[in-house]
């Protein structure tokens, strides 16, 4: 990698020559901020080398950059050129801890990388679109033609609606609105009584809002698809999978740690 | 037919790591959202039903069986001998609200749950 700029000999020289030069100077003086940017651009290289081990992640190439020469900047201004250290491994730790804190700060974990959050808006309505006229739900394979992405794309895009749910789910599941009032419904309720499991279902499912009741009894009694539930429901299909996970995750909890008395019958 | 197989320590802070690769391995045999979010729900409940039985620090195996239009999904772990998924709760009732095929084995190698999901006839 000769475009670190520290491996050729020459260059390396001339780095040095600048770092003892810059060291010599007072700081805030005209001549030691042109050494120190002279230093930098001299090294931006290695910045760029460092950042772009990161850019699978989503995160634009000039913000990385950017955020890695803060780190150049620092390792500049603490180099000390009489330990023997080349600069390039004496700098490398700061930049690469710069760029790993900005993924930390920006919360990358909870960061929905931006082209995935914008493919995730028109999959949502592509979802809903194909499930109406295909009157089933689509393939990942027919939703990547439609947006005109590659089924990977897609796939990332549905891993991250997963991961990061933007909806409110609380507010929509409290919602008691006179919405569903369908008459499966009641008929579900007294299904529930003959079924097997009910002693340990029944008031498991009484500790959860209405709404994810529903839901829940319209998947795993009625047997209706997630779809089906939405158009039911009134929600996104989308919707209906977060809420039926969560569901069932709340369920599970209450299941193996109760906080109702257990019903005798 | 190809074959996935992860293996990862049987604790249930690994099981996302199943869960990570289901919607491209589900996608992969062209299964529709809502079967790969079925599949989802699937492989945490069968997990569920599978990690109170798991030997200390043993290892839950979980192997993608894909094929065009079918996936297949096993999640082992050794376990005692006379050990039975429990099939009274709420994940046994989910599997198989859930699975097109649901079946358990206990061996002498273990405990396992498999559940078969179909891709309906993609009509029209």
């Amino acid at each position: 990698m000769s475009q670190h700029g520290t491996r050729d000999p020459a260059a390396r020289a001339e780095a040095s020559r600048l770092f003892v030069e810059m060291r010599a100077l007072p700081e805030g003086s005209e001549r030691h901020r042109r050494v120190r940017d002279q230093l930098a651009e001299m090294h931006l290289p290695l910045v760029e080398y460092l950042a772009r081990r990161f850019t699978g992640r989503n995160e634009p190439f000039p913000d990385l950059v950017q955020v890695g020469a803060i780190g150049l900047l620092k390792s500049i201004d603490r180099f000390e050129p009489e330990r023997g250290l080349e600069f390039s491994t004496y700098a490398t730790p700061t930049i690469l801890g710069e760029i790993k804190r900005h993924f930390r700060d920006t919360g990358w974990l909870l960061h929905v990388p931006r082209r995935a959050q914008e493919l995730q808006a028109r999959l949502a309505t592509a979802r809903g679109e194909l499930s109406q006229e295909l009157r089933r739900a689509p393939t990942v394979a027919e939703l990547a033609v439609r947006l005109e992405v590659s089924q990977d794309e897609v796939i990332e895009a549905l891993d991250v609606s997963r991961a990061y749910s933007g909806v409110p789910l609380d507010a929509l599941a409290e919602t008691d609105s006179a919405a569903v009032d369908n008459p499966l419904l009641s008929e579900l309720d007294e299904q529930l009584d003959r079924v097997e499991q009910r002693a340990v279902l029944r008031p498991a499912l009484d500790t959860l809002p209405r709404r994810e009741r529903e839901v829940l009894m319209l998947r795993f009694l009625a047997g209706k698809s997630q779809t089906e539930i939405a158009e039911i429901v009134g929600v996104s299909q989308m919707q209906v999978s977060r809420l039926i996970s969560r569901s069932l995750g709340k369920l599970r909890e209450e299941l193996s740690h109760p906080t109702t008395a257990p019903d005798p019958t | 037919m190809n074959e996935v197989e992860l293996r990862l320590p049987a604790d249930p802070a690994f099981v996302s790591l199943v869960r990570a690769v289901t919607t491209a391995l589900g996608a992969r045999c062209d299964l529709t959202l809502d079967q790969i979010d079925d599949l989802h729900l699937a492989v945490d409940e069968a997990c569920a039903l599978l990690l109170p039985h798991a030997e200390v620090d043993s290892t839950l195996t979980a192997r993608f069986l894909l094929d065009v239009g079918r996936i297949e999904f096993r999640a082992s772990v050794p376990a005692a001998a006379g050990a039975r998924p429990d099939r009274s709760g709420l994940s046994w009732a989910v599997l198989s609200a859930l699975s097109d095929e649901l079946r358990t084995s206990a061996d002498g190698n273990g405990l396992s749950v498999t559940v078969v999901k179909r891709r309906v006839a993609l009509a029209p």
